[in-house]
C-alpha cells in the first residue's frame, strides 16, 4: 500500500477525532466530556471536506457542533453537572440486559455491513454525489412536500414553546 | 423538474395549514378580544377544507412520488380529522371560559394539529409519514399542557412529551431501518423485498417491522404502550383530549392499517404480532376500564380497547388476501362521530372552572339536560356496538375480515371483549339516570353544542339508516 499525502491528512484527522472521542468517555468532568465532543464533530466535518463531501461537512458542522452541542451545554448548565460523583452509577441487572441488547444490534448491523465494506477497493461516488446542487435540486422537486410540511413542524414548535413558555400570566 | 402539483389532493392540507396561520395573525392582532376572531377564522377555514375535500372525492390519486396518495381510506381519514377538529373548534370558546384558560393560540396548534393528522392519512412514504406525526404529536404535547395553573394539566404534558419523544426514536430507527433493507422509503417496495429478498434483508425488515409498531403503537395507544393514555387524557383539558380520542388518533389507525396492508397478503408473522397486540390491548382496555371512576380515565381505558378493535382489522388486512377498506372507514366514522359526541356532552357540563370528574358527577343528567342524556345513550350504545347505531356496523365489518382472514379465535375475543365493555359503558348511563346530587341547576346549551351534539347523533344513527346511499357515495360498491 502506497503512503500519499491524502492518507496522511485523513489519518491526523481521523487519529485526533478518534482520541477526543475517547476522552469524552474518559473524562469525569461532564463540561470537559462536552469540549471534547465539540472537538471530534469539528473533526469529523473536516474529515468529510477531506473526502470532498462539502455539503455534509457544512451539515456536521452547523447541526451537531452548533445546535446539537449548544443543546448538550444548556442541560449541562441547567442540571449543573459539575461533581462526578453525581455521575456514579451503581450496579444494576439493567445494565448487562442493555450490553446484551447492544450487542445483538451491533452484530446484526455488522453482518449487514462488514460483508459489502470487504468488498469495496476504492470507494468513488459518482461525480456530484452529495453536492449541495443535487442535494437543493431533490428537496425542491422530489422532496418537496415533505420539506413545506417540516416548515409547519418548525412554525408550531416556535408558536409552543413560546405558548408554553410565557407562565401564569394574570 | 419542478413537479406538477396536484391541488385537488394536497389542497385540503393546505388550506388547513394557512388557517392556522391566520388564525395567528388575527390573534396578534385582535388578542383575547371579546369576540373571539380566531376562533371564527379556525371554524371558517376549517368549513372551507371541509368542503373541499368533500367536493374533492374522485378516482385514486398519486402524487409527488407516492408522498401523497389521495385513496378511498385517506380521503376519509382526512374527513373525519377534519371533522373532528371542527367539532372541538365550536364547542372549546364555552369550556375555555368555563376553565379560565385564556389562549387564543388553542385555535392554531389546533389547526396545525389537523396538518399533522391529515398528512399521516394520505401516504405511503415513511419519511412524510414521520413529518406528519411529528407535526400532530408535538402540537399535542404543547396542548396538553395548555391549562397551565393545573398541576395535572403540567404533569400530563410532560409525560405525554418524554414518552412520546421516546417512542418517536423507536419509528425513526424504524424507517432507517426500512431504508437500509429495501433502499426506499415508499411502503409499495416493501412486499417484493419481504417476499424476494435476501434473507438478511429479511431480518433487518422484520426488526424495522417491529421497532415501526411500537412507533405507531404509541401513538395508537396499543398495549403495551398504552401507558401514558389515561395520565394523559385526565390531566390535558377536556376539550384537548376531545381532539386527540378522535382527530389525533384516525392518523395513527389509518398509518396502522396502512403499514400492514403494504405486506400484502403475505405478512403472516405481521399479522400475528399486531394480532397480540390487539388482544392485549382489547384486555388492558376493558377490563382496566370497570375500575374507575374517573370519566376521563375510563374514556382513555374505552380508546385503548377500540384502538384493539382497529388492530384486529390491521392484522387481518396483513395476512387475508386482498380486504379492502371498508371495514376500517366504517369503524372510524362510528369511532370518531361516538367520541366526540361524548365529549360533547361532558364538555357541555363544564360550568364555572368546575367540570365532572367523576362518575357520581354525571349523576341527575337525565333532569338536569334530558338532551345530553339521551344523546349519551345514543352514543353508548354505539360504543357498546348494540342496536342501529354506527358502532354496531364498524365491528360487525371487522369481525367478517378478522373470518376472512383465518382469525376466528380473534374475533371471539373481541366478541367477548364487547361485551365486557358493555358493563362500564352502561355505569355511566346508571349515573346519567339517577337522581341528583348537590348541583341540580338545568344546564343550557349554546347553539355550537347543540349542533354539535345533533350532527353526532345524527352521524351515528345515520350511517346505519342511510348505510348504501353512503357506501355508494364512498365509492366502495
Amino acid at each position: 500500500m502506497k503512503i500519499t499525502p491524502d492518507m496522511i491528512v485523513f489519518a491526523m484527522l481521523a487519529g485526533m477525532a478518534a482520541l477526543s472521542a475517547v476522552g469524552v468517555v474518559a473524562f469525569r468532568n461532564a463540561v470537559r466530556s462536552a469540549l471534547c465532543l465539540v472537538f471530534t464533530f469539528f473533526l469529523l466535518g473536516f474529515l468529510y471536506f477531506a473526502l470532498n463531501m462539502e455539503m455534509l461537512g457544512i451539515t456536521q458542522i452547523v447541526v451537531y457542533t452548533g445546535a446539537i452541542m449548544v443543546l448538550f451545554l444548556f442541560v449541562i448548565m441547567l442540571l449543573n453537572l459539575g461533581a462526578s460523583h453525581v455521575l456514579e452509577e451503581k450496579s444494576d441487572p439493567k445494565k448487562v440486559i442493555g450490553i446484551g441488547f447492544g450487542v445483538s444490534l451491533a452484530v446484526l448491523l455488522a453482518s449487514q455491513i462488514v460483508p459489502v465494506l470487504i468488498k469495496v477497493n476504492a470507494p468513488t461516488a459518482p461525480e456530484g454525489f452529495g453536492s449541495p446542487q443535487v442535494i437543493g435540486n431533490v428537496l425542491f422537486t422530489d422532496y418537496v412536500f415533505p420539506f413545506e410540511a417540516v416548515s409547519i413542524l418548525l412554525l408550531l414548535g416556535i408558536v409552543g414553546s413560546v405558548l408554553l413558555a410565557k407562565r401564569r400570566l394574570s | 423538474m419542478i413537479p406538477t402539483i396536484d391541488w385537488g389532493v394536497i389542497g385540503p392540507v393546505a388550506i388547513v395549514a394557512v388557517t392556522g396561520m391566520i388564525a395567528l395573525i388575527v390573534h396578534m392582532i385582535t388578542g383575547n378580544s371579546e369576540k373571539n376572531f380566531t376562533q371564527k377564522v379556525t371554524v371558517f377555514g376549517l368549513l372551507i377544507a371541509l368542503t373541499s375535500l368533500l367536493a374533492a372525492g374522485g378516482s385514486e390519486r398519486f402524487v409527488l412520488q407516492e408522498m401523497v396518495v389521495m385513496d378511498r381510506l385517506g380521503s376519509v381519514g382526512q374527513l373525519l380529522t377534519v371533522f373532528s377538529a371542527l367539532i372541538v373548534a365550536l364547542v372549546s370558546p364555552a369550556y375555555l371560559e368555563a376553565k379560565r384558560i385564556k389562549l387564543g393560540e388553542f385555535y392554531p396548534m389546533l389547526a396545525w394539529a389537523t396538518v399533522g393528522g391529515m398528512i399521516v392519512c394520505c401516504t405511503r412514504n415513511l419519511l412524510v409519514l414521520f413529518v406528519g406525526i411529528e407535526i400532530l404529536s408535538i402540537s399535542l404535547y404543547v396542548l396538553a399542557g395548555l391549562h397551565r395553573t393545573s398541576k395535572k394539566s403540567e404533569e400530563s404534558a410532560i409525560k405525554y412529551f418524554l414518552l412520546g419523544a421516546f417512542a418517536t426514536g423507536f419509528l425513526l430507527y424504524g424507517i432507517a431501518m426500512f431504508y437500509g433493507a429495501t433502499g426506499s422509503l415508499n411502503m409499495s417496495t416493501l412486499v417484493s423485498y419481504w417476499l424476494h429478498g435476501a434473507p438478511e434483508n429479511k431480518i433487518l425488515l422484520s426488526l424495522s417491522f417491529a421497532l415501526i409498531a411500537v412507533g405507531i403503537g404509541f401513538k395508537c395507544s396499543l398495549a403495551p404502550f398504552h401507558q401514558w393514555t389515561p395520565d394523559v387524557y385526565e390531566g390535558a383539558p377536556t376539550n384537548v383530549v376531545a381532539f386527540m380520542a378522535t382527530g389525533g388518533k384516525v392518523g395513527a389507525f389509518v398509518a396502522l392499517w396502512n403499514f400492514a396492508d403494504s405486506f400484502g397478503h403475505a405478512g403472516r408473522f405481521v399479522g400475528m404480532t399486531i394480532a397480540t397486540l390487539a388482544v392485549l390491548s382489547m384486555l388492558v382496555g376493558n377490563v382496566l376500564a370497570m375500575a374507575q371512576k374517573n370519566i376521563k380515565r375510563l374514556l382513555a381505558y374505552s380508546s385503548i380497547a377500540n384502538a384493539g378493535y382497529v388492530a384486529v382489522a390491521a392484522a387481518s388486512v396483513a395476512i387475508a388476501f386482498r380486504l379492502n377498506h371498508i371495514a376500517l372507514i366504517f369503524f372510524l366514522f362510528g369511532y370518531v362521530l361516538t367520541s366526540l359526541g361524548v365529549f360533547v356532552v361532558v364538555l357541555a357540563m363544564a360550568k364555572d372552572g368546575e367540570e365532572p370528574m367523576s362518575l357520581d358527577d354525571l349523576k341527575g343528567l337525565a333532569s338536569r339536560s334530558p338532551i345530553l342524556a339521551y344523546s349519551l345513550v345514543v352514543f353508548v350504545l354505539s360504543l357498546i356496538g348494540l342496536g342501529p347505531v354506527s358502532g354496531f356496523l364498524g365491528k360487525l365489518f371487522i369481525l367478517k375480515d378478522a373470518l376472512t382472514a383465518n382469525l376466528a379465535w380473534l374475533a371471539v375475543v373481541m366478541v367477548l371483549n364487547s361485551i365486557f365493555g358493555a358493563f362500564y359503558y352502561f355505569g355511566m348511563l346508571r349515573s346519567a339516570f339517577a337522581p341528583a346530587e348537590g348541583d341540580a341547576r338545568p344546564i343550557s346549551l349554546s347553539i355550537p353544542q347543540t349542533f354539535s351534539l345533533s350532527v353526532c347523533v345524527v352521524g351515528v344513527i345515520g350511517a346505519v339508516v342511510f348505510y348504501a346511499p353512503l357506501l355508494a357515495h364512498l365509492g366502495l360498491r
